[in-house]
């Protein structure tokens, strides 16, 4: 035991730097490639500033979204309130930054459920044969799915018992991501049961099969983190479909309401006073273009990095 | 191939079936009563006189089945019907599907505001089409070039950036700041062919809408067609074709170009619900009364019976284009056998 030891040691030692074959893991040879994506990094940079400005933005900015200044409406930009009021005299820029923490929540949040989904069916559909053939129906009927005529039917429907039930705030939060992510898992699922259905055929998972590996464990520490490049890049995208349905579904007037003002919400209501106070309706716009290019940069530099023919250059 | 088609369109078939009671279930199941918008003097009686003759409580299997009756039977018959003149059976007596809010039958309500939508989106999908294959292609044709390093980022911007952001902008700088052209859409504006301030007010009305929802389509469209031809470029059968001393422009229209449209002219298809979903919002921004706003309205109104027969036209949509997308796919690929 003790000599096998020392020769795995001794193995090591051999691939320390200096003799030329430098060690790397998986992880960082993806982050060098991703580095090398310009897009992809300016993109990160840029999702991380917006992230913290309105986890932080708030509290440093210090004015307060709600509070209501009838001598102060539709005001231009001025050194107390950065890009003006708005036709109730509420800071503009304070409202962005507290509506951009709900317009991300959602678009992480559905993003997850989305995909959580997706890869759980994905997997189940690739590894479980008599379950493929059902599931890839379904999956296929959710693609036919009209979705954003469904979106509003059922948030118009729904919207009001579930505000009784959960509040006004946490019931259309609620409502919205479950509807997002429950209509946007299709690509995901796909894409990881075309995966799986490889990798089940692969020696390893061989090999934990004949050793007698529960199928439970040949799934979770086998399949899953195999299929993570492809769940990775979907992960990205989802978050942008997210972020745009839930602007567009708020910019409808079905979204959150004007209480609760997400991104969409406030170019909503900014719409109807571009005229007076442009701003109102630019800032929002510009926020979710922003957020949804870096995050489509993210995912091609994704991509790029995840794509072992790109990566071995 | 035949067998393929009609073994697909077949398949298309059960699909619908299944979307139609989805699309039903959502709205019947729903919580929330429809007479609830009735003024409350109606006495109960009464009111419940009008849920009975709106079928509401016929359970809901019956409910469908009759629905699926109207809308699979009746309305596909009366269409013919009213085109070539016919009368098939009882053609007096036939059931429709009634909105709830105009009382006239739901399809004839659609009829009237397809050409608005088809004008705006037709256009724009032409011009989205025609705008981002050149693009696509010489972009990818030129690498890493300044052409494509631009395009790449335009193109980029034109995909993030949402068609209601487009909208409101082009709304604020060509209209508010600049007054170039007229904020909405005036849907009263019949055009007179022989008059060009007429077709001069109709077109100056409809290019921000065309113009905003065929860059959203150019952009998506340009970056797959960017894609595609890399892949192809770097095949054999193009350095084949160069070595054996054909002119580029050939080598470059003829061979690249052909294939590299495959799946391109797949995505097309496949894009065309997507338009009409994009319709929603932009009908909304530039207050076109299409089968968006339409939509829209009959949301706000409650008005099941129609927002059931345009959700099911989406969905129709939906299913026959990707249909359209298979079949093409077979048809221009002769190396995909489908059975």
């Amino acid at each position: 035991m003790a000599a096998t030891q020392e020769r795995v040691e001794e193995q090591r030692g051999l691939q320390t730097p200096g003799s030329g074959q430098e060690h790397r893991s998986l992880r960082q040879d993806v982050w060098r490639q991703f580095k090398k994506h310009k897009g992809a990094v300016v993109g990160l940079v840029l999702l991380a500033f917006i992230v913290l400005a309105t986890i932080f933005g708030p509290l440093l900015y210090g004015v307060d979204p709600y509070a209501v200044d009838t001598s102060m409406t539709n005001a231009p930009p001025s050194a107390g309130h950065v890009f003006g009021t708005d036709n109730l005299g509420r800071d503009v820029l304070a409202r962005v930054l507290v509506g951009g923490r709900i317009s991300l929540a959602v678009g992480f949040v559905a993003m997850l459920f989305g995909l959580v989904l997706g890869t759980g069916i994905g997997v189940i559909s690739g590894f479980f044969r008599k379950l493929d053939g059902p599931l890839m129906r379904v999956t296929d009927l959710f693609l036919a799915l009209p979705i954003l005529p469904l979106l509003l039917v059922i948030i118009m429907l729904w919207r009001e018992p579930l505000r009784e039930a959960f509040g006004e705030e946490l019931g259309i939060f609620l409502l919205v991501v479950f509807i997002i992510g429950v209509t946007s898992w299709m690509q995901t699922a796909r894409v990881v049961r075309g995966d799986v259905l490889s990798l089940k055929e692969e020696e390893f998972v061989l090999a934990a099969n004949s050793i007698g590996t529960r199928k439970r464990n040949v799934i979770m520490r086998h399949i899953l983190p195999n299929t993570m490049s492809p769940v990775m890049v979907s992960a990205a995208l989802g978050v942008a479909v997210a972020i745009i349905t839930e602007s567009a579904l708020s910019f409808l007037g079905l979204g959150f309401p004007a209480s609760f003002p997400t991104w969409g919400r406030l170019l909503f209501d900014g719409t109807n006073y571009l005229q007076l106070s442009p701003l109102r309706a630019i800032v929002p716009g510009v926020l979710i273009s922003l957020t949804v290019m870096s995050v489509n940069y993210i995912g091609d530099g994704l991509r790029d990095a995840l794509d072992p023919r790109l990566r071995s250059k | 191939m035949g067998r393929y088609i009609v073994r697909r369109t077949l398949f298309a078939i059960p699909t619908l079936i299944v979307i139609s009671l989805i699309i039903f279930a959502i709205l019947d199941l729903a919580p929330g009563d429809p007479t609830s918008q009735l003024p409350l003097t109606i006495p109960s009686e009464i009111r419940e006189q009008i849920r009975e003759n709106l079928g509401l409580n016929d359970p809901f299997l019956i409910k469908w089945l009759k629905w699926m009756q109207l809308m699979f039977i009746n309305e596909p018959l009366n269409m013919i019907d009213s085109l070539f003149g016919t009368c098939i059976g009882d053609c007096e007596a036939r059931g429709r599907i009634i909105s709830w809010s105009s009382r006239a039958p739901a399809m004839d309500i659609i009829w009237q505001r397809l050409p608005q939508t088809l004008w705006v989106l037709g256009i724009a999908f032409v011009l989205g089409i025609v705008i981002a294959i050149p693009i696509g292609m010489y972009s990818a044709y030129k690498q890493y070039s300044a052409f494509d390093n631009v395009g790449t980022f335009v193109t980029m911007v034109g995909y993030s950036v949402p068609v209601f952001f487009t909208g409101v902008l082009a709304i604020l700088i060509f209209s508010v700041w600049l007054g170039w052209f007229p904020s909405f859409y005036t849907t009263t504006h019949v055009v007179d062919w022989t008059s060009w301030d007429s077709i001069w007010f109709q077109v100056e009305q409809m290019i921000m809408p065309v113009t905003v929802l065929s860059l959203f389509n150019a952009a998506a469209l340009s970056r797959f067609t960017r894609a595609s031809v890399l892949d192809n470029l770097n095949q054999d059968y193009v350095r084949t074709a160069r070595s054996k001393g054909l002119q580029e422009k050939r080598v470059v229209i003829t061979h690249v170009m052909r294939n590299s449209m495959i799946p391109v002219v797949t995505l097309i298809a496949l894009q065309v619900p997507g338009i009409f979903a994009g319709a929603i919002i932009t009908e909304q921004i530039f207050r076109i009364n299409g089968l968006g706003q339409l939509l829209i309205v009959s949301i706000g109104q409650s008005d099941v019976p129609m927002v059931q027969t345009l959700t099911f036209m989406f969905a129709v949509l939906i299913v026959v284009f990707n249909l359209v997308a298979d079949v093409t796919y077979g048809v221009m690929d002769p190396r995909i056998r489908y059975d």
